[in-house]
C-alpha cells in the first residue's frame, strides 16, 4: 500500500495481530474493512519516489511553476498517475499541444467576453505590489488551466476507447505504426518509442517571470475564508477546490470580491453552455495531438488500479475544468483588455535536437 | 499598523526577472531601511512615521523575503542582495542614500558601504550580522535543504515565533510576530526562507574585515544592550574597524530594539541625519578610497 495514500479512520477492534490475516486479502477489501480513506490529493511538496518525479517532469514539460491540482488529485492512484503521464508527456511537449491549448484560452476568452464583468478589483481595490501579484498569479493560471483541460481531454478519450481506436488504425500490419510497437504480453499498442524527426518541440522549464504557484491550506485556518471554501465548493460542486482560489485567498478580500462577483455568473444557465462549449473545443483538439493515447480502462485494470474510480475523476475534471477556464478568464478580464489577454502570457520558443524519448538513465 | 494594511501601501519594481516589493513614505533626503531574517518590511513598520515627516523613506523587502520575489532559482546572499539593492537603487533614480540595516540588513548595507560607497550618505547598523556573528544555530538548520521536507510551513512558523520571542525585551503581541512571519506561512514562503537561511554565508561579512577602515561616511551603530540573537561585543569592534562610527547601546533591548525601544531608536537616527553631514560623493565614482596608509 506505499504507492498510496490514505488517511487511517480508525475502526473500532481491528489490532496490529489482525494485520496478518488481512495478507491474503483483495487490496479493495482492505480497505473497506480498515476503514482506510483515500488521500483527497498529493500536494507537491508531500510527493516523493516516482511522484516527485513526475511532478518534476509535469512542471518541466508543461512550463509551470506548479502542479495543477488535476494531476495532484491522479496521484493518489500513483499507478495511473505514472502511465498516464508516460502517455501524456511525448504529446504535452509537442508545439501543436502548445498551440491547441493557446487555442483554448483563446475560446475561453471568446466565451468570456460575452458575459457580465465581475469587476472584483472596485469592490476591493488592491495597492500595487499586491495588484501585481494577482495579476501575475491569473497570468499562471492562464496558461496552465488550459493545458490542463486538454489532458484531462485527452485522458478521457483514452478511457472511453476512443484512443486505441485511431492507434490500431494507424498501427501496420505488424502492430508498427507511428512510432508505436506492440508490447508482448498486454496486446495493445504501447507509446514505447515516438518518432523523432518531424516533430516540433518547445522548449521545457517555467519562464523565469512565472510567479511560484503560492497557495493557502485547504481548509484555511481562517474561519471566514473557511466558510467561503465551502461556499465555492458546494457551488461548483468542486472538492478539493480548484487551485486558484487557494492562491487569490492570499488576498482574502480580493477573494471575497472575486467570488461575489462569480458566483452570479457561474450559476446562470449560459455559463454552462459556454462551459460545454468549451469542452467541446478540448475534446477536438484533443483528437488532433500528435500521438494517440491508449490509457483504456482495460489498460488501468491490467496496471491494477480501478477504473471506474479513475473515470469518476476524470469526469469531474471534464466538467470543471472548461468552467475553471472561463471563469479564471472573467477575473483576468479585471486586469487587462481581452485582446490583451489573447496573447499567450508565457510565448513556448521551440526546442531544437530533442527527441520526444523519455531519457533515463541506466 | 496590522500586517495586511502594511502590504496594500507596498509599490513594485521589476528588476529583470526579479521584483522588488518596497514601501515608500514621506519626502526629502533619502533614507533606506533594510530588514534582516527571518522578517520583512513590516519590521519597521513603527519606525517609518517617526522618520517620514521629515524625510523619504524607502523600506524594501529583500529579494527571496515578504513580498518580494520568492522564486525558487536565485542567489539569495546579502552579496546579490547589495548588488539588487544597488540596482533598484537606479531603478528609483536614486543616486545616494541614508542606508540603515538591521539583522542581515546590516550585513548587507556593510556591503552597500564598502562595494558602492558612492551610493551610502550615511551608514546605520542596528543589531547587525557582522564578521563571523553568524549564522544563528537556528538559521543553520533552517537552511539545511531538508528542512523543505521535514517541516511543513505552519510548523515552521509556530518554531519560528518561539524563536522570535527571544529577540523582544518583553512580550510581543500575537498579531505583530503572525504579521512579520506572514510571508513564510505558504509552502512557497516557506521554502524561500530555507533558501534565504541557506544563503546565510558567514565569508561574505568576514572579506568585509579589511575594508571598514575604508568606510568613510558617517556610521551609528545601535545595539539592543540585551541582544541574544547578535552580541553587542560585535558593535564594540565594528565601532572601533569603522572610523568615524559610534556606538550606542540601548538598555533594557534586545534584537528587535525597533520594537524594545522604538523612542530610543527614533531619537538616535533623528540626531544622526541632523547632526552629520553626509558623505560627499567621491572624484572617482565605483572604486574603493586607497588603503589606510599605517605611519612609523
Amino acid at each position: 500500500m506505499s504507492e498510496r495514500r490514505y488517511e487511517l479512520e480508525a475502526r473500532a477492534g481491528f489490532t496490529g495481530r489482525s494485520r496478518g490475516a488481512f495478507a491474503a486479502l483483495d487490496l479493495q477489501a482492505v480497505i473497506g474493512m480498515l476503514g482506510l480513506k483515500r488521500a483527497r490529493s498529493v500536494e507537491a511538496h508531500e510527493a516523493e519516489g516516482e511522484t516527485e518525479r513526475i511532478y518534476h517532469e509535469i512542471g518541466q514539460v508543461l512550463r509551470v511553476t506548479g502542479v495543477d491540482l488535476l494531476f495532484r488529485v491522479l496521484a493518489t492512484h500513483e499507478r495511473y498517475l505514472s502511465a498516464m503521464w508516460q502517455e501524456v508527456r511525448p504529446n504535452a511537449e509537442t508545439r501543436r499541444f502548445e498551440d491547441a491549448a493557446d487555442l483554448l484560452r483563446a475560446k475561453s476568452i471568446e466565451l468570456a467576453s460575452g458575459m457580465p464583468r465581475v469587476d472584483a478589483t472596485s469592490r476591493a481595490p488592491l495597492g500595487e505590489s499586491q495588484r501585481f501579484h494577482v495579476q501575475a498569479a491569473h497570468a499562471l493560471y492562464q496558461y496552465l488551466q488550459p493545458k490542463a483541460l486538454l489532458v484531462t481531454s485527452i485522458l478521457r478519450i483514452a478511457i472511453e476507447g476512443d484512443g486505441l481506436e485511431r492507434a490500431t488504425r494507424s498501427s501496420g500490419e505488424d502492430g508498427r505504426g507511428d512510432g508505436q510497437r506492440r508490447t508482448e504480453g498486454d496486446g495493445w499498442p504501447r507509446p514505447e518509442a515516438r518518432p523523432r524527426d518531424g516533430i516540433d518541440l518547445i522548449e521545457r522549464g517555467p519562464p523565469l517571470s512565472m510567479p511560484p504557484m503560492e497557495m493557502i491550506v485547504d481548509p484555511p485556518e481562517e474561519r471566514g475564508l473557511r466558510e467561503l471554501f465551502d461556499e465555492v465548493k458546494r457551488v461548483l460542486a468542486m472538492d478539493p477546490i480548484d487551485s486558484p482560489y487557494r492562491t487569490f485567498a492570499l488576498w482574502p478580500a480580493y477573494l471575497r470580491a472575486a467570488w461575489e462577483g462569480l458566483r452570479r455568473v457561474v450559476e446562470a444557465e449560459d455559463f454552462r453552455k459556454a462551459a460545454d462549449a468549451l469542452k467541446d473545443v478540448a475534446r477536438a483538439q484533443a483528437r488532433g495531438l500528435v500521438f494517440p493515447t491508449t490509457l483504456t480502462r482495460e489498460r488501468i485494470r491490467k496496471i491494477g488500479d480501478d477504473p471506474e474510480e479513475i473515470g469518476r475523476l476524470l469526469a469531474r475534471f471534464d466538467r470543471t475544468l472548461p468552467a475553471a477556464c472561463i471563469a479564471g478568464t472573467l477575473l483576468a478580464l479585471d486586469f487587462r483588455s481581452a485582446d490583451a489577454l489573447a496573447h499567450s502570457p508565457f510565448p513556448a520558443g521551440s526546442r531544437a535536437g530533442w527527441s520526444t524519448e523519455r531519457k533515463v538513465a541506466s | 499598523m496590522r500586517w495586511r494594511e502594511y502590504q496594500s501601501l507596498q509599490r513594485v519594481s521589476v528588476l529583470g526577472d526579479r521584483f522588488v516589493s518596497y514601501v515608500d513614505q514621506g519626502s526629502g533626503e533619502v533614507v533606506v531601511l533594510l530588514h534582516g531574517i527571518p522578517t520583512w518590511g513590516y519590521l519597521w513598520h513603527r519606525l517609518i512615521p517617526e522618520l517620514a515627516w521629515r524625510r523619504r523613506v524607502l523600506v524594501p523587502d529583500l529579494l527571496g523575503f515578504g513580498y518580494s520575489d520568492k522564486s525558487d532559482r536565485f542567489d539569495r546572499s546579502i552579496a546579490r542582495q547589495a548588488e539588487a539593492i544597488e540596482a533598484w537603487l537606479t531603478s528609483m533614480r536614486i543616486d545616494r542614500a541614508d542606508i540603515v540595516g538591521h539583522d542581515i540588513g546590516g550585513g548587507v548595507a556593510l556591503r552597500l558601504a564598502t562595494s558602492y560607497p558612492h551610493r551610502v550618505s550615511r551608514l546605520c547598523l542596528i543589531s547587525t550580522v557582522s564578521y563571523d556573528s553568524w549564522p544563528t544555530e537556528m538559521m543553520l538548520q533552517l537552511g539545511h535543504p531538508g528542512a523543505r521536507r521535514k517541516l511543513s510551513a505552519s510548523a515552521m512558523v509556530a518554531l519560528l515565533e518561539v524563536a522570535l520571542r527571544q529577540g523582544f525585551a518583553s512580550s510581543p503581541e500575537e498579531d505583530l510576530l503572525d504579521g512579520i512571519l506572514a510571508p513564510y506561512a505558504t509552502e512557497v514562503g516557506k521554502v524561500s526562507l530555507v533558501r534565504c537561511a541557506s544563503a546565510l554565508n558567514t565569508n561574505l561579512t568576514l572579506e568585509l574585515a579589511p575594508l571598514l577602515p575604508q568606510i568613510r561616511m558617517p556610521t551609528l551603530i545601535l545595539w539592543g544592550a540585551d541582544d541574544r540573537f547578535q552580541r553587542s561585543k560585535y558593535g564594540v569592534r565594528l565601532a572601533f574597524d569603522i572610523p568615524e562610527a559610534r556606538l550606542v547601546r540601548i538598555e533594557r533591548a534586545r534584537h528587535f530594539v525597533m520594537f524594545d525601544r522604538l523612542d530610543r531608536v527614533a531619537e538616535e537616527l533623528r540626531m544622526f541625519f541632523a547632526l552629520t553631514a553626509a558623505a560627499a560623493p567621491r572624484a572617482e565614482e565605483g572604486r574603493l578610497p586607497p588603503p589606510v596608509r599605517q605611519e612609523g
